[in-house]
């Protein structure tokens, strides 16, 4: 299973086939970080073999790439904490999951801070997803909630009638 | 994600949240029996950080600062910092940059955790300073 990064969030997991799927789309790029479980840390992938296995890397000219063809190999891109969307779980949705969220956006600051960046990307997806479990938790009770008070209205208006 | 697709979204969103707030401003949760009731409340009896949300909400629109205070003092001190948030997240999917600030140091945010924690304890033991926490 890998992860890759994408606008500083962590995303994923994703099985080989997918992320291979998503660097032909161009989604996932040469110089994107992706990880996968037993690996040290985030690295490019051109620097795995997906890209190797994906079909051959981009011709690019010399002129273009500005005679530095790998540019971006120390990426240092904000990384999310998420913690607007664990703060609208924990009030909204009525939910423990939103504090869940809340200690590992605090985890994300910290890992940030000591410029430990896997550790930090690993921290905001997963104050990511348990935020988005709690909004979809959230979502689903309400929807639920809306076709219980049409029901119930429904019986009511229906019993209204049989009065007359 | 296309920029229309992106912008569709920031739409949808914003009208989603108009019409709720027409319905927080124009039904009282507290009188009325069509909102629904916490799931935590419900199940154990006791109040979540979420509790009273609702009845804020309505009392802010209608200008209640400090009933609304009172229903939930974790919220409405939440909703400056939202606003932010919310609004640097708009503008982040309208424009598809992923430019954002650099992070508070780490103790804010358990700071921000232990207060959470703290309110949520307080409010269930009652007392003068917890019946008024209480939703």
């Amino acid at each position: 299973m890998w992860y890759y990064e994408m606008d500083g969030a962590a995303q994923g997991p994703v099985s080989e086939s997918k992320i291979l799927d998503l660097i032909d789309q161009g989604v996932v790029t040469r110089q994107t970080l992706v990880w996968q479980d037993g690996m040290a840390d985030w690295v490019p992938a051109a620097q795995t073999d997906l890209i190797a296995s994906a079909g051959p890397p981009p011709v690019r000219s010399q002129q273009a790439a500005g005679w530095d063809p790998e540019p971006e190999q120390t990426y240092a891109g904000p990384v999310d904490n998420h913690l607007v969307k664990a703060i609208l779980v924990t009030i909204f949705c009525c939910l423990p999951l939103g504090i869940v969220s809340i200690v590992y956006a605090a985890q994300v600051n910290g890992h940030v801070q000591a410029g430990r960046r896997a550790e930090a990307l690993e921290a905001s997806a997963n104050a990511s997803k348990w935020a988005n479990w709690g909004l979809i938790a959230g979502l689903v009770i309400g929807v639920l909630y809306i076709l219980y008070l049409v029901v119930i209205i429904g019986f009511a208006g229906m019993g209204a009638l049989d009065s007359y | 994600m296309s920029a229309l697709s992106r912008r569709a979204g920031v739409v949808l969103t914003s009208g989603v949240a108009l019409l709720g707030a027409g319905v927080y401003f124009w039904l009282d949760p507290a009188a009325s029996g069509l909102f629904p009731k916490c799931p935590v409340w419900l199940s154990t009896g006791w109040f979540c950080p979420g509790c009273g949300t609702q009845r804020a909400v309505h009392a802010l629109l209608h200008g209640r600062i400090l009933e609304a205070l009172s229903f939930n003092l974790f919220a409405v001190l939440a909703l400056p910092y939202l606003a932010v948030g919310l609004w640097r997240m708009g503008r982040r999917m309208w424009t598809g940059s992923s430019s954002q600030r650099a992070l508070a140091p780490a103790w804010t945010v358990w700071l921000f955790l232990a207060g959470v924690l703290a309110f949520t304890l307080w409010r269930n033991l009652g007392g003068p300073i917890g019946s008024w926490l209480a939703p």
